[in-house]
């Protein structure tokens, strides 16, 4: 069963995590959390967002809206996301659990819609 | 009766025994409470068609269930599924002939943990339980938490997807998770038996009400380390214990104080008091054990004939602490008001509670009206019976009401007329 893992966090964190200085500290405990995950062999896909360049487009009356990021109405952003394959919501919900972002802000868990369904 | 309505009243009669199980069983090989649902709704269609011509058979239970699974399989096979090797090992045996009725496990337990999973909205849990586990029709439901019918339906069908798309659990929780999980299952236990005050028919009520302890003493047996378990089971099991004693022979409400002990369910008070000494043994107090605990504390003061109403109204205290409650609060303040023998000191206490949350609380009519008359304060008491009485639809608990409310009228009348015939003496 294949689930998409969301990490959302302030902005600050990802300030803490990319700044050069700190960048080190900051990032470790994700390539923990990653490398545990591959290590479990249900890694499907991986990514790291660039927050920085979030841009947020909408169509209202067939005008165009851009709106440059990041967004005042999101207290944590997205800043990444893994696709696992796990048997069960448990297994999904405790990988989720691990994840640093949760601890200071939140990992959204969705399950991957079904064809036919 | 004829041989369609003898099959209806089989069908029905193990439709109500053995839905819980049967679904149980289903949902957990099938990982899927609405397919299950269905099949097993389909079975019970067609026993109605088929038992009248060919006879109900010897094993309704494994009759039903054969046909349930043939269902799922068919179901199964229309989504292309059928050649999974998982599901093969379902299809009907020669050993679905004819199994014995016992043969299916109980997986209640199981289904519990499912309809209590932290990823199930609190406010459906409940639920979901009821539907599922002891088979409640989704109005039936719905009207027991006070919600529409159709939105009812729409959240546990959203549950029952969720718990199917997502892969829920089917298995028992781990130890971190236990104590949320267990509090979550028996929350909707003691749900399924506040439901039954509601029913306004004797036998209807019962039934619930025997389910609800099924499930209470289920859980405890599967879960003999869990302290508030054994003390639901403890709870219902005393309550359960005195309700033949709530009805004399003409089926009119009789009240604990007035109730005659060898009239009670002796064996299940035992059972329920070996269960609140086992609970007791863990030393890890809760609402449930503290409930329980009253419910003996009465039980034995109407053995002895002196109800011990410190130690109630101590027991009242403690669990306000832990669980403050609108039934507790008025408890207390009987408990407080026969103790200190001043009905003033329970009146105080019931007139503290919020107005708007027990303007429409029968107890709390009824409590008020019984302290109100101990005060000699009739016009006011016959009013509380009143109000009491207007909040209520069973009948026998009605006539009660209504007893009490004449006996007001009729000391109110005696004084009256007391006061005038001294008035003309003088």
């Amino acid at each position: 069963m294949e689930f998409v893992l969301t990490f959302n966090q302030p902005q600050a964190v990802y300030d803490y995590n990319y700044a050069p200085a700190t960048t080190a500290d900051g990032l470790k405990p994700w390539h923990l959390y990653i490398e545990a995950m591959m290590a479990a062999g249900i890694v499907r896909a991986c990514q790291a967002l660039d927050v920085h360049s979030a841009t947020r487009v909408s169509v209202r009356e067939g005008k165009r809206l851009v709106q440059d990021g990041p967004f005042a109405d999101t207290k944590d952003l997205l800043g990444g996301f893994v696709m696992i394959d796990v048997p069960s919501l448990d297994d999904a919900l405790q990988w989720a659990e691990r994840a640093p972002c949760s601890l200071v802000g939140c990992t959204e868990v969705f399950a991957l819609r079904t064809p036919g369904k | 009766m004829t041989p369609t309505a003898d099959a209806r009243a089989a069908a029905e009669r193990a439709a109500r025994q053995h839905y819980g199980r049967l679904l149980s069983w289903l949902a957990w090989q099938w990982r899927d409470i609405a397919g299950a649902e269905d099949a097993l709704g389909e079975a019970f269609a067609r026993a109605l068609v088929r038992w009248p011509a060919d006879g109900v058979p010897d094993a309704p239970q494994a009759w039903l269930l054969a046909v349930a699974r043939r269902e799922l399989l068919l179901a199964a096979r229309r989504q292309r599924l059928a050649d999974d090797p998982a599901l093969r090992v379902l299809f009907p045996t020669d050993a679905d002939a004819s199994p014995a009725p016992q043969a299916v496990p109980d997986e209640r337990l199981r289904l519990m943990f499912v309809c209590a999973h932290p990823a199930i909205a609190a406010d459906v849990r409940s639920a979901l339980m009821l539907q599922v586990v002891l088979g409640l029709d989704a109005a039936r439901v719905a009207s027991a938490f006070l919600v529409k019918p159709e939105a009812m339906g729409k959240r546990l069908s959203r549950a029952k997807a969720k718990i199917k798309e997502t892969g829920i659990r089917f298995d028992e929780p781990e130890a971190r998770e236990l104590p949320e999980r267990v509090a979550a299952v028996l929350e909707a236990v003691y749900g399924a038996y506040t439901l039954h005050w509601g029913d306004v028919d004797d036998a209807a009520r019962g039934q619930l009400a025997d389910e609800a302890l099924y499930l209470a003493e289920l859980v405890a047996a599967h879960l003999p380390r869990q302290p508030e378990a054994l003390g639901l089971a403890a709870l219902l099991g005393l309550c359960e214990a005195r309700r033949a004693a709530s009805r004399d022979a003409r089926g009119a409400f009789v009240p604990l104080d007035e109730q005659d002990p060898a009239c009670w369910n002796a064996a299940l008070e035992q059972r329920a008091n070996a269960s609140l000494a086992r609970a007791a043994a863990l030393a890890s107090p809760g609402p449930y054990q503290l409930e329980a605990c009253i419910q003996a504390a009465h039980m034995h003061g109407r053995r002895t004939g002196a109800a011990p109403w410190d130690a109630i109204a101590t027991l009242y205290a403690a669990l306000l602490q832990l669980a403050p409650s609108v039934g507790a609060r008025i408890g207390q303040a009987v408990a407080v008001a026969r103790s200190t023998n001043d009905p003033a000191a329970g009146l105080a206490l019931l007139d503290a509670l919020d107005t708007a949350q027990v303007a429409q609380h029968q107890p709390w009519w009824a409590a008020r009206a019984h302290l109100l008359a101990a005060q000699g304060r009739h016009v006011e008491a016959i009013e509380a019976y009143g109000r009491a009485l207007a909040l209520t639809a069973q009948p026998a608990l009605r006539d009660w009401l209504a007893g009490r409310l004449a006996a007001q009228a009729d000391v109110k009348a005696d004084a009256q007329a007391d006061a005038q015939s001294r008035m003309s003496a003088r």
